[in-house]
């Protein structure tokens, strides 16, 4: 039978392999990063020191835009109205197109039965104007939650980044839009604060995706986890950094070592600062 | 032991070179396989002096499929084609024109401008000559002003269009990277982009993983869906490969459906999440590369990159499909364009030399059907009447028009074009031919024009049959028609009379089929 096999096989051969060698192969591109461990380290704290997107700044610009209409334009309250989907001009000079949804949910938090959490989520579709012509578009959601222990004690919050948003007269860095699907979850109390960053994003034209969990007794440094960091040639990089220190080393994808980098992450711990005053 | 031996020593298949071709089936004559290679890679009637010359000289016919492909109709035609291959000349996308703020009168052109975006690419490639592989690879795109309006791209100047390239990060991967081949192959939150990495392997690579056998019967019970996905054999035998090409599009990954700011930009930083939902990374068929940057160079040292354009070429210009049987003849054609760097134009014209091009209908050959692209420019260039309602073009499209009806495809309900005339095409070029024919007699196109010259009916309806059909008239025919227009020229004039003969000319099966 293994003759039989091999002759067969023999037969295949001759007629379906094809020497890839003799294919016109492209050359293979991205052998070149354009980021060494200096230039990341120099790129990324720039990001970083402009602050860092927040689902809670989200939201309050979802309230700020909605609030510009008039009493018919967008014709609710929390939401555009659905007839004005195709679009409506409000006397205040706003344009407002699209859908939203806003919704306030109370129930048991998944993570901790315990706690009772209070989330609220705008979903939108839309693209808005303002009189002198700046746009705040979406399409995504942003979702903040609180989870509360007895006596509406807060103990953790909870926030998605999800989709796209940009609002150009933002004086922060939703002005250039904030792009991706980042989960924020902010808990602990006294020194032991903690803020958890998971998923991806890209905002002030940086894209990162971060497992990081930075640590308020280690002055804001991740006490776990890592940070990928895409340079301007698309590929992407990961920092590694040691517990507490701030400092790891940076990594192509391929897993050679580039350096070490050193960044401090305190401004996006500002960022949080009102859910984190209220962990006190 | 014998019968293996016997197995081993029986008549091996013959080299390529000297396999048996199927049986030569009738070839066309000259004058009518000139005409079709001007429809196939110009979508137009060749001239009476062409047809005159292939007439006196059938070796001429591949010289004018040469100097056909130097035509600027050339490049129109190659999308036409694709079209019906790639499906993105749908009539609706997610987005709608209200969504960049246009008016209902830019729908056709909304839709017609965003699915031919990868099909003027690909024919922009071929037409300019350019290797395949730039199909994959290249940093630009083609645009027109409506797209240069609405999405992140910086368009070269000019009229129509032209070169352009994204301004959002995307990677240089040529028709992979357009928003047009996206936003017709969307995706959703649990197929996560498995669906365009199938229509990736299926346009360019032929392998349709629709088309495997599946089974489930000696599989677990599937409890988590994204568990077996991963983990049993039996969805591994497509999941192992198909989930790893997907895992290269997650900068097209759309965190909401529906939505234009999602879907008009590409989003570097979600090519990081295709490990979070798929757990696993950008890879090519067994090979890990760094994600779409990389793919057109994997796809490159793909041999079914290479066989799947001689094929899809084949079937495109055949207008059949190929099967096993063709291999002996298309197996040196694949050799031929792999050798000379992978450019197109020298490949169709193999295959254009071949019998199985020229075969002339028979019962063994199906009988080609102008299509609807074909029929419209054919009817522009003899008749100047372009078929348009509310400015949508009438055979492109379905949404108010009649492209299916007339045996086109539309990319989501009919994706093959109809072989054989039918109900709606035989009304849908009735009334074509009509309109087609008033439009002439106005003095419109080549017909209108040589109208004015009609002072011996028998000699303007042989020449008319000529370049209709590229068939000489029989005696027997001519007399027909002849008679027919002298008695119609008596009764109601010879304008009507000429209106008539063109508009049953214009919808001879010998004028419809090609």
């Amino acid at each position: 039978m293994i003759w039989l096999l091999a002759c067969v096989t023999a037969e295949l051969d001759s007629e379906t392999v094809v020497d890839s060698a003799s294919l016109p192969w492209l050359e293979r591109p991205n052998s070149e990063r354009a980021w060494g461990a200096e230039q990341t380290e120099q790129a990324v704290q720039g990001t970083l020191n402009q602050g860092f997107p927040s689902p809670w700044v989200g939201l309050d610009l979802y309230f700020f835009a909605l609030q510009q209409g008039d009493a018919s334009c967008p014709g609710l309250p929390e939401q555009i109205a659905p007839h004005n989907l195709q679009g409506c001009a409000a006397d205040t000079g706003w344009y407002y197109s699209g859908m939203s949804r806003f919704s306030r949910e109370i129930q048991p938090w998944e993570q901790e039965p315990t706690l009772i959490l209070e989330a609220e989520q705008a979903f939108g579709d839309f693209s808005l104007l303002d009189p002198s012509g700046q746009r705040f578009e979406c399409g995504g959601h942003q979702e903040t939650a609180v989870a509360l222990a007895e006596g509406r004690v807060p103990t953790a919050f909870v926030g998605e980044h999800k989709g796209t948003y940009l609002w150009e007269g933002h004086d922060g860095v939703y002005r250039e839009g904030v792009s991706g699907q980042l989960q924020v979850q902010i808990d602990g109390s006294g020194s032991q604060r903690r803020i958890t960053l998971s998923g991806a994003l890209e905002y002030l034209g940086q894209p990162l995706h971060s497992s990081l969990s930075l640590s308020e007794a280690c002055g804001w440094a991740p006490a776990s986890g890592s940070l990928q960091i895409r340079d301007p040639s698309g590929a992407w990089l990961i920092w590694t950094p040691s517990p507490c220190t701030g400092c790891g080393p940076l990594v192509d994808e391929n897993g050679k070592e580039l350096g070490q980098v050193c960044l401090d992450l305190a401004p996006v711990a500002g960022s949080f600062q009102r859910q984190l005053d209220a962990l006190q | 032991m014998i019968w293996i031996w016997l197995a081993c020593t029986a008549p091996q298949p013959l080299p390529v070179d000297s396999a048996p071709v199927a049986q030569t089936p009738p070839l066309l004559e000259a004058p009518r396989l000139l005409r079709r290679v001007s429809l196939d890679l110009r979508g137009v009637l060749p001239p009476e002096h062409e047809l005159d010359a292939v007439e006196e000289d059938p070796s001429l016919v591949l010289d004018y499929s040469v100097q056909y492909m130097a035509d600027p109709l050339f490049e129109e035609r190659l999308v036409q084609l694709f079209a019906e291959r790639w499906w993105t000349r749908v009539d609706t996308f997610d987005i709608t024109p209200n969504d960049y703020g246009l008016g209902a009168d830019q729908n056709f052109e909304f839709a017609r401008s965003i699915g031919e975006e990868p099909l003027r690419l690909l024919a922009y490639v071929i037409a300019q000559d350019m290797p395949w592989t730039t199909a994959v690879s290249a940093d630009w795109t083609r645009a027109d002003p409506l797209l240069e309006s609405m999405w992140p791209l910086e368009r070269d100047p000019g009229e129509g269009w032209q070169t352009a390239r994204y301004i959002d990060g995307r990677p240089a991967a040529g028709v992979l990277a357009t928003n047009g081949l996206w936003w017709r192959y969307t995706t959703t939150d649990s197929n996560m982009n498995r669906s365009r990495a199938a229509a990736i392997s299926r346009l360019l690579l032929c392998a349709d993983y629709l088309g495997r056998p599946i089974s489930f019967s000696e599989s677990q019970e599937v409890v988590e869906v994204e568990d077996a996905v991963r983990n049993d054999p039996y969805c591994l035998a497509c999941h192992a490969t198909i989930d790893p090409l997907a895992a290269n599009l997650f900068g097209f990954w759309w965190l909401t459906l529906y939505s234009r700011v999602e879907e008009e930009s590409y989003h570097p930083e979600r090519e990081s999440l295709a490990q979070d939902y798929l757990g696993v990374g950008p890879g090519y068929f067994g090979q890990s590369i760094a994600g779409l940057e990389e793919l057109g160079w994997a796809m490159s040292g793909d041999p079914r990159f290479y066989s799947c354009a001689v094929e899809s070429s084949a079937e495109l210009l055949w207008r059949r499909p190929v099967g096993l049987e063709d291999r002996a003849r298309l197996e040196p054609v694949r050799e031929q364009f792999v050798r000379q760097g992978a450019h197109m134009q020298p490949m169709f014209q193999e295959l254009i030399a071949a019998p199985e091009y020229q075969a002339a209908p028979s019962e063994q050959v199906q009988v080609r059907l102008l299509s609807p692209s074909q029929l419209d420019s054919v009817l522009v260039q003899l008749t100047d009447f372009e078929w348009t309602q509310a400015s949508y073009m009438q055979l492109h499209n379905d949404k108010k028009g009649y492209r299916v009806l007339a045996g086109g495809v539309d990319g989501y309900a009919v994706t093959q074009a109809q072989t054989r005339p039918g109900l709606t095409w035989a009304l849908v070029t009735e009334r074509i031919a009509q309109t087609a024919a008033s439009s002439a007699v106005e003095g419109g196109g080549q017909l209108g024009q040589a109208l004015e010259s009609v002072d011996a009916p028998r000699d303007w309806i042989a020449g008319l049959i000529w370049q209709l059909t590229a068939e000489r008239p029989s005696q027997d025919e001519l007399d027909a028609l002849e008679q027919a227009y002298l008695e119609f020229s008596e009764a109601q004039g010879p304008q009507a009379a000429q209106e008539l003969l063109l508009s049953v000319l214009l919808r001879d099966p010998r004028f419809l089929s090609y």
